[in-house]
């Protein structure tokens, strides 16, 4: 695990959930997870490289990323549409760029890659960062609903 | 890569109290690979009676779009696939020296800003934006 990693990844979360859709969320303490462990439909990756390299990982339902998108775009956006998938993208992405700015504080810099999105009810995401496929993930909370952000790291 | 002709017009549209902030409709062009980035930044522009003359997917469309187009500003991405915004940005450039492009850029992009910035980018903005930094931003670049 990299505390500082984390730590940014977290507070980066809590400021865009405040700033992008004027929410206050929970976030828990980072804890060492297993691949795979939180299953919801909608998944995001974005990779990383340079000092560390790796990827993050966001996973939360389709209502929950359709809730977003609507708070985002200012209207009412369907779940698994083209826009709930473009916006959960960007929004994370968003999310990562500000844990980079937290992180490049106290940590090497790294340069991030596009978001790609998953949605489906039934897949394994495999990121190959490190043989024992383990991870770190924060889970937050916001009004009844929840998300998983994940730090896989090489 | 989508042109005027494509997008619901709302150019020039009266404010509710009748008056226009701006003595003329400026013709913006938006670069982004994010459809709803692309969306939040027309409106916020629209609102304040900008025109968005064209919306560009990834930095080569960027450079098309504005050489077809010629818009009075530009407001580019960096992170995009098949070319990105600084890329797109030193292309622009070359081909019109004066062109006012303003960076919009994720928080952790700024190191790749301060470069924009060097290169010629009349300034930027972070995402999220905010429609009065935003508009404040494209105004300054266009010289107001």
């Amino acid at each position: 695990m990299n505390d500082a990693l984390n730590l940014a990844v977290r507070d980066a979360t809590l400021d865009m959930f405040q700033s992008v859709l004027g929410k206050t969320a929970q976030g828990a303490a980072p804890v060492e997870s297993a691949a795979n462990a939180r299953t919801y439909e909608t998944a995001v990756v974005i990779s990383f490289m340079g000092g560390i390299s790796g990827a993050f990982a966001l996973r939360c339902s389709k209502k929950l990323a359709a809730n977003i998108a609507s708070q985002m775009l200012g209207t009412d956006i369907a779940e698994g549409s083209d826009d709930m998938r473009d916006a959960i993208g960007e929004f994370f992405n968003m999310v990562v760029g500000a844990a980079k700015t937290r992180f490049a504080t106290n940590g090497e810099p790294f340069k991030i890659s596009v978001p790609t999105t998953i949605i489906g009810d039934n897949y394994v995401l495999h990121i190959k960062a490190n043989e024992a496929e383990k991870l770190t993930r924060i889970d937050f909370g916001c009004e009844g609903d929840s998300l998983s952000v994940e730090v896989y790291l090489k | 890569m989508v042109r005027k002709d494509d997008l619901v017009s709302s150019i020039n549209r009266k404010r509710p109290d009748g008056l226009n902030k701006l003595d003329k409709s400026y013709r913006v062009l938006v670069v982004d690979d994010s459809t709803t980035m692309r969306k939040i930044v027309g409106q916020q522009l629209k609102s304040e009676a900008y025109e968005v003359c064209g919306e560009g997917s990834n930095g080569k469309e960027g450079v098309d779009l504005y050489k077809e187009l010629g818009p009075d500003v530009v407001t580019m991405d960096i992170n995009m696939p098949v070319m990105d915004g600084l890329e797109s940005l030193k292309a622009i450039l070359a081909y019109d020296p004066n062109a006012k492009v303003v960076m919009l850029t994720s928080e952790g992009q700024k190191d790749i800003v301060i470069t924009a910035l060097t290169a010629g980018a009349k300034g930027y903005v972070v995402k999220p934006p905010n429609k009065a930094t935003l508009c404040e931003r494209v105004k300054s670049a266009l010289g107001g």
